[in-house]
């Protein structure tokens, strides 16, 4: 029996070709991704959190979709889910805000220039408010990210921010005389 | 190639291969995508350690100090809220020279918060876990007014397991 084949036949070049393929989509099948990790970002997040003075930073990572509350960030991706915890002080996450001044004054516009009207500081403690009671309502639903985290610490003299609690978590807020610090955050 | 001499054939540039090559070398194939595969299951996923210990070294210090001085008339226990310490860790705090006279090191205050800020004592009552990070800075300690000498401010900061 004649089991042989030809090596000059172009059909044994088309086999030869498909099995590669297949083998090289194999082998990407196995290679897994990590979860993203969502302690280096928090790492990032403290570094300007809990620093004494206001500050900014950027930290790129490889999750495609996110969800943060007042403390808790989660990033996914294809390779898993991770969580973390900030240690200092509660995030406002601007793509929980209604408008675009929040994440304007996270890109470096002074806080008069993005919010107008007689106080400018009351306008944005009310915004972070709006914004951290609207994560708190997603809390759960991922969103899509660009793959950068940017923090901004920003301090305001003379009012604070004092928000209400139910049994599920924050309520309502108020704005009060004090001093606040206010940690915005993009994903 | 081993194959059939093709001596005879018309055309002396066609080779040919045995099925019983291809399929070792097949076989092989497979077993070295096994491997490879086996070995990319063990890749760590591990996290990064968070890392705590220098935003908590600024807090304190900047809780302790009043105009860069740690006056050692108030306690440390009363001078850091919990807003200063990190949620979720414990933190041992303390404030040390070194004395010229003894060459020994001596232990100004000292405090440990557990990890809701709540002041628990000036020693850590149940030792340390393997994942201790530490942060120091110099400090000006202040006994009194106009009495300055240079100290260290140290701080443990953990996670209970």
């Amino acid at each position: 029996m004649d089991f042989e084949a030809p090596m000059d036949a172009w059909i044994v070049y088309v086999g030869v070709a498909t099995v590669a393929g297949a083998v090289l989509g194999v082998s990407f099948g196995f290679s897994p991704i990590p979860p993203p990790d969502a302690n280096a970002a928090t790492n990032a997040i403290d570094s300007v959190g809990g620093s004494t003075v206001s500050g900014s930073t950027t930290y790129e990572h490889d999750a495609e979709s996110f969800w943060l509350d007042r403390q808790q960030l989660a990033l996914r991706n294809e390779g898993g889910t991770a969580k973390a915890t900030i240690a200092f002080g509660t995030m406002t996450g601007v793509h929980y805000a209604d408008s675009d001044r929040l994440a304007d004054v996270l890109y470096g516009t002074p806080i008069d220039e993005a919010f107008s009207g007689e106080n400018p500081d009351r306008a944005f403690l009310r915004a972070v408010g709006e914004a951290q009671l609207q994560a708190a309502g997603d809390r759960g639903e991922w969103k899509a990210t660009e793959g950068k985290i940017r923090v901004r610490k920003v301090v305001i003299d003379g009012n604070a921010l004092a928000f209400t609690t139910d049994n599920q978590g924050i309520d309502d807020y108020d704005i009060t005389d004090g001093r606040e610090e206010v940690i915005l955050v993009a994903v | 190639m081993v194959g059939r001499r093709s001596s005879l054939s018309p055309s002396n540039t066609r080779g040919q291969a045995e099925p019983n090559v291809a399929l070792i070398a097949i076989a092989f194939l497979v077993i070295a995508l096994g491997l490879f595969a086996g070995y990319h299951q063990g890749i760590s996923q591990d996290q990064a350690d968070r890392a705590v210990a220098s935003p908590t070294l600024d807090n304190v210090y900047n809780g302790a100090t009043d105009t860069g001085r740690f006056e050692t008339t108030t306690a440390l226990s009363d001078l850091l809220e919990p807003s200063d310490l990190p949620r979720g860790h414990a933190v041992y705090v303390t404030v040390t020279y070194l004395d010229t006279d003894t060459g020994n090191i001596q232990t100004v205050d000292q405090a440990y918060f557990d990890e809701d800020g709540r002041y628990m004592g000036r020693e850590v009552d149940n030792g340390y876990p393997n994942n201790v990070q530490n942060a120091s800075r110099p400090i000006a300690i202040s006994p009194s007014e106009g009495d300055d000498h240079g100290g260290r401010l140290t701080v443990r900061v953990w996670k209970n397991q």
